[in-house]
């Protein structure tokens, strides 16, 4: 722990390191700005790479359906949330983003809006009168006095017309976990080990399983490539002249200041410890976790809580390996209230070490899934000191907007958690 | 102008003398209260009678519940369901009165989660009771067990799903592991709120009377704030979940189902519950507050309460007429006009209330 510790200060300016930025140079708001945008670009460049990544591997599945191209497929999901998860830190406090997030990474969604779906999920929801719409098996749709001609599905059908239909934010259509959906189907498996299993051969014209293949296959290819447009649309937002950039320079450097510690604080708290975290354990509920149908949450978790770091200390490993680094926040406060630093650092630490906790026991079988289920005393224990250690990573970051005199900042809360 | 007299004599008997001490100097921004045995006094009489009282009367009506899902275990009819099902709205009444006390002992062990899990947007009670009573499983309904199951089958709403079923009375018949579940539910919630009640009057108490030497707050003010933030958000509340999503995009959009209880049709009933107790819990921090924005919090509590009060408790029926509907579609906005009333009052002075928002995403 001493070694990453002593690497995170050596970063930041902490201690003497012959790379490191000179102690008694100013930090302006202004750079720490121009590093936080250095890296969104190179975030949103990584995830738009990864999806392409995807988007082949898709059509390696619907040209040859068979266990190999179904498991290249799913690892290139897998890959392409581990840049795009690091982006989530960029999406409270940019309205550009946040708005655009729902198309994207909405969750969670009520899968039977999409296909086919098992008898525990039910038939009926107080809510969603499309809870079992099924589109894949229905090219007509008439519910509730809403039409749906589903017979061509495109992508503009699943982004104009499906999504959030009936202006419910579980009817997902589109992003990235209706394609998880798509590739693994879903875990019948409660809370016990194992992920979703759904068979190659649901892509298959010769031998479909589960009915409507063909138009279960035009699902997965329309949903895929929208992802990858609406990443090209984010890479554009960022770059000068883009709508993020653009609304972010507008703020002044305050103001951006006071966007990148929302991101953070909003991200860690309401967020991920409360909504994708606290509410799981409360509910016992496989079906509340975030990745819930391939049971990769404990890494969509780990990913997310890197990101913060990322732009806390301006500095971001890029997918080939490239780091983009530069002035921080971290930096800044090293200045003007060392010891505050140090807290943020030790903050990050103890997070970090309880994500890693949540990565080795997914190793051993016990996913996110399994570590929430009723009577499991040991998993309660593990999610809690995820929980906490981001609740007191939060309590930080509003030292840090206090210490700053940053105004008008507000941290997404969430139902299911108490106060800070 | 009733209402607003009796902000005003708050004003008068509290305000007046500390800006006596302060020689009138004060201006916005600053606090009207500066003396930590201030806002003690305050927080003390808050606790003593609109706190303990409540929790109290939550204890006692919930052992009604429970009697009363045992009497009609022990004869399945009509009258008897009748009888359980007026309990439960006591039961259900007397937690709307204390639904917006947040901190504290509430929040212990999951209490507030446990006791009702609302909103459900996915339905995940609907599907874990399903799978619960399909399984016919006992032992989780044990003393020890039950309590560590999900807070989507524990609480007043997964009551409410069981009693207010038009085949209610049937499944009873055909299931005794109904009988045995709604006891559990019943005793849990009992259980829970002796539990909070108990804990406000044995410890929490004292917290209040020195909140330092609890090292749970910096000092009384801190406590307030926690009062104050129990306000706000409680309004918030009511004008983001109890009634926007309710009254859908239209009237014929609009959603009887996304509304809070609305399987016992009392979802307004709640909410007059709710504005009782919230006008309460400000009238007694007016002191707090410059003298115009009491008036304007005031005023906004008093139309608020007038719409309301020519409502019906079920939000379908009141949502099943157009004039009905344009009346809910006022009380959202009288709660918006609330909110922000109080929100111009709380920055008029210097109280911290944090950086939290209520939504979540």
């Amino acid at each position: 722990m001493f070694k990453k510790i002593c690497a995170l200060a050596c970063m930041i300016g902490l201690v003497g390191c012959s790379s490191s930025r000179q102690s008694n140079e100013a930090i302006s708001h202004d750079a720490i700005v121009e590093t936080y945008i250095a890296i969104a670009q190179a975030s949103y460049e990584d995830s738009l790479i990864s999806t392409r990544v995807l988007e082949d591997a898709v059509n390696a599945l619907l040209a040859e359906p068979n266990q190999t191209t179904l498991t290249y497929a799913k690892n290139a999901w897998l890959a392409a949330r581990v840049p795009y998860q690091q982006t989530e830190a960029f999406r409270f406090g940019n309205a550009v983003v946040d708005e655009w997030e729902a198309r994207v990474n909405s969750w969670p969604l009520d899968e039977g809006l999409i296909d086919y779906t098992a008898a525990f999920y039910g038939d009926e929801s107080d809510n969603n009168y499309f809870y079992t719409a099924n589109i894949i098996a229905n090219e007509l749709i008439d519910i509730g006095g809403i039409s749906v001609d589903a017979a061509q599905i495109t992508p503009q059908l699943l982004a104009e017309t499906l999504h959030e239909i009936d202006g419910v934010e579980s009817n997902v259509a589109t992003g990235y976990h209706a394609i998880e959906f798509l590739l693994w189907g879903q875990d019948l498996n409660g809370t016990n080990p194992g992920a979703g299993n759904r068979p190659a051969t649901d892509y298959s014209l010769g031998e479909c399983t589960n009915r409507n293949c063909d138009r279960r296959r035009d699902y997965v290819s329309a949903v895929t490539s929208l992802l990858v447009s609406d990443l090209e649309e984010m890479v554009y937002n960022w770059q000068v002249g883009g709508a993020a950039y653009d609304d972010l320079m507008r703020k002044g450097p305050a103001g951006g200041l006071a966007t990148i510690l929302t991101g953070m604080g909003s991200l860690a708290y309401g967020e991920l410890a409360g909504e994708r975290i606290r509410l799981g354990l409360l509910l016992n509920d496989p079906e509340e976790e975030h990745d819930c149908f391939s049971d990769n949450t404990h890494n969509s978790h780990y990913y997310d809580a890197l990101g913060i770091k990322n732009v806390y200390l301006g500095s971001y490993e890029r997918i080939n390996g490239d780091v983009i680094s530069g002035a921080s926040l971290a930096g800044l406060m090293n200045q003007e209230a060392p010891a505050l630093a140090a807290e943020m650092l030790a903050r990050l630490e103890s997070t970090e070490l309880a994500m890693d906790v949540l990565i080795s026991e997914a190793a051993r079988g016990n996913t996110f899934d399994v570590l929430i289920a009723s009577n499991n005393m040991e998993g309660e224990e593990i999610i809690s000191t995820v929980v906490d250690s981001l609740m007191e990573e939060t309590r930080t970051i509003e030292n840090i907007i206090r210490e700053l005199n940053l105004q008008n900042v507000s941290l997404t809360g969430s139902d299911s958690l108490g106060r800070l | 102008m009733m209402v607003m007299n009796k902000y005003l004599s708050n004003i008068a008997t509290l305000a007046l003398p500390i800006l006596a001490l302060t020689g009138g100097q004060l201006a916005y921004g600053q606090n009207l209260i500066t003396r930590d045995e201030d806002w003690t006094a305050i927080n003390l009489t808050v606790t003593d009678e609109l706190v303990i009282p409540v929790y109290q009367n939550m204890q006692l009506v919930s052992l009604d519940l429970l009697t009363a899902t045992e009497n009609f275990c022990a004869d399945i009819s009509v009258d008897s369901l009748n009888s359980l099902r007026a309990a439960f709205h006591q039961s259900m009444a007397a937690w709307q009165s204390a639904q917006h006390i947040q901190f504290g002992p509430i929040t212990y062990f999951n209490w507030n989660f446990r006791l009702q899990y609302w909103p459900d947007d996915r339905g995940t009670s609907a599907r874990q009771l399903n799978a619960l009573i399909a399984s016919q499983d006992e032992t989780v309904l044990a003393s020890d067990v039950f309590p560590r199951q999900s807070v989507g089958v524990q609480g007043l709403p997964a009551l409410e799903r069981i009693l207010f079923d038009e085949n209610t009375l049937s499944d009873f018949q055909n299931s005794s592991y109904l009988c045995l579940l709604s006891e559990t539910i019943a005793r849990n919630i009992n259980e829970i709120s002796t539990g909070v009640s108990q804990r406000w009057v044995e410890e929490y108490r004292a917290i209040i009377l020195d909140p330092v030497e609890s090292g749970f707050y910096e000092g009384a003010e801190d406590l307030s704030i926690d009062f104050l933030k129990a306000l706000q958000e409680a309004i918030a509340k009511i004008r983001d979940l109890k009634l926007l999503p309710a009254l859908g995009e239209s009237f014929a959009g609009a959603r009887n189902r996304a509304a809070e209880s609305w399987r016992s049709e009392h979802s307004l009933a709640n909410i007059k519950s709710n504005l009782n107790s919230l006008e309460l819990l400000f009238s007694a921090y007016t002191a707090a507050f410059y003298e115009e924005d009491v008036v304007s919090v005031a005023s906004a509590f008093e139309n608020l309460t007038a719409t309301l009060v020519v409502l019906p408790d079920s939000m379908l029926l009141a949502l099943a007429d157009e004039e009905q509907y344009a009346q809910v579609q006022a009380l959202h906005a009288q709660a918006e006009i609330l909110h922000e009333a109080l929100e111009t009052a709380l920055k008029n002075t210097d109280l911290y209330l944090g950086f939290n928002s209520l939504d979540g995403d």
